[in-house]
């Protein structure tokens, strides 16, 4: 899967979390300054990217995400 | 006698088969159309019982973000809404926040959450625990209409939504606040909790006739329908109402809370717990059993309840016209005991009790005077009676604001 495929995938997962339009969900936004996500946002972001790609994330590595390109990162790691 | 507090009901909101709002409620209450009706929320047609009386064209939309939707079960969505109407009909109070409450009532809690992970193909999210706890709907009417005072919730099944209000009586009474936002929700239409009753014998069967399936207290009555809905009250001492110039639905005058300790699912066939029960309340309102001009049953519609429940009305207040509103809104559970207190409120405001539909034949083993049309009410106490799985017994007495 490319780098901008898993974004797009986290994208559609991030923005049903947040409820909001996709299209504001940009690499580099912040999640939680930009786009109000909380504690239990952020712990649902990191539950739906475990399943959807089959990876184990570390929760202290997941609290650090600030974007979602940190979080495409931990992805490309995993895998 | 003299210091006693007395507390008035000033504030009704509902989320219920009959209609969203008390108006619609109460008209269609009156009107005695049934509510059961085919299941729509899901594919019902392997089940041996497709119909409940489910809450129509229900949208939280106007009162959470789609944001806090996604955070909530639909209990706690009819919970939210029917707790903020509840709260707007009372009007500006001006209680501090600190010296507000909030008590709920739920059976089943999250159910659908609960049923939906579990049989479904993924795990829990991270919503799961906060969206099945029975007490979300406490938190959620806690952080909308900022009440720092208790928030607290009672899961006795089906008696929930009565216990929630008489424990909101008696913070009142205890001084421990101010205001209280008490009510129940429940929402387990779902194809495993339907099954659940079915299997232990508690839905009827009428399936070729959902309509005519909730005949409380009639001959040939086989079983509750299964319904879904949230109803709550706001609670405040009757003094501080008159003086704010708030329209008083009633006074809650008394309380009883009493267990049958007898059998996981059958009332004590004597009804002795229940008749403690609606002594206690009667006594705690400082009325006896001559004062009931009208009893909104627990009338589920099963057979033993039934009659049990119609001897105790028989052997304390035989005078008192009858009513099972179950027999048009369905049974909802931890919300029925705070929609019949709704119901209860508005009678007395009223002074009309609305009918017991289906009843074509009655059962000569219910002796009451079971009312089949919308009938006036003298002023009196209304006694409004919740019996549950489990044998916990809640009843309230509702008086006219005199």
């Amino acid at each position: 899967m490319s780098d901008d495929e898993v974004f797009q995938e986290l994208r559609s997962i991030c923005a049903k979390i947040l409820s909001v339009d996709p299209a504001v969900i940009t690499r580099d936004a912040d999640l939680r300054e930009e786009l109000e996500a909380d504690s239990l946002d952020m712990a649902e972001l990191a539950a739906a990217t475990e399943d959807r790609f089959a990876l184990v994330v570390d929760l202290e590595t997941a609290k650090a995400a600030r974007t979602l390109q940190d979080v495409v990162m931990l992805v490309r790691a995993a895998g | 006698m003299s210091g006693r507090i007395r507390v008035a009901v000033t504030g009704l909101g509902v989320r219920t088969p009959a209609g969203n709002d008390v108006k619609t409620f109460w008209s269609t209450l009156l009107d005695g159309r049934s509510t059961a009706a085919a299941i729509s929320s899901f594919d019902a047609s392997g089940l041996p019982v497709g119909f409940a009386c489910q809450v129509p064209d229900f949208d939280p939309g106007d009162y959470v973000t789609g944001k806090q939707a996604r955070r909530m079960d639909r209990t706690t969505l009819l919970a939210v809404c029917a707790a903020a109407d509840a709260i707007a009909d009372a009007g500006p109070a001006e209680v501090p926040p600190e010296r507000r409450a909030v008590v709920t009532g739920t059976g089943l809690g999250g159910n659908e959450t609960a049923e939906s992970t579990l049989l479904g193909p993924s795990g829990p999210t991270a919503l799961y625990v906060p969206k099945v706890m029975h007490n979300a709907a406490a938190a959620f009417v806690s952080m909308r209409h900022q009440i720092l005072g208790p928030s607290l919730t009672v899961s006795t099944a089906c008696a929930s939504g009565g216990h929630a209000i008489g424990e909101g009586l008696r913070l009142l009474r205890d001084g421990s606040a101010d205001l209280v936002v008490a009510g129940g929700a429940e929402a387990c239409v779902s194809p495993t909790i339907l099954l659940a009753f079915h299997r232990c014998g508690a839905l009827s069967q009428r399936v070729a006739e959902p309509e005519r399936a909730s005949r409380p207290f009639d001959a040939a009555r086989d079983g509750f329908v299964l319904a879904e809905g949230a109803a709550f009250v706001v609670l405040e001492r009757l003094d501080d109402a008159v003086r704010r110039g708030a329209r008083v639905y009633a006074e809650l005058a008394g309380y009883g809370r009493t267990s049958d300790a007898h059998h996981l699912t059958t009332p004590d066939p004597d009804g002795a717990g229940a008749e403690r029960c609606v002594r206690q309340a009667l006594a705690d309102a400082r009325l006896s059993p001559a004062d009931v001009t009208h009893v909104n049953a627990h009338g589920s519609g099963t057979p033993l309840n039934d009659v049990t429940e119609a001897r105790v009305i028989a052997r304390l207040a035989g005078q008192a016209p009858v009513t099972s509103i179950k027999s048009v809104i369905g049974h909802a559970i931890g919300a029925a005991g705070a929609i019949e207190a709704v119901a209860s409120a508005l009678t007395l405001h009223e002074l009309l009790a609305p009918p017991t539909i289906n009843l074509d034949a009655q059962d000569p083993l219910c002796e009451i005077d079971v009312i089949r049309r919308p009938r006036p009410i003298a002023p009196g106490a209304v006694l409004s009676n919740s019996f549950a799985f489990g044998g916990h017994n809640a009843s309230l007495v509702f008086a006219p604001n005199a």
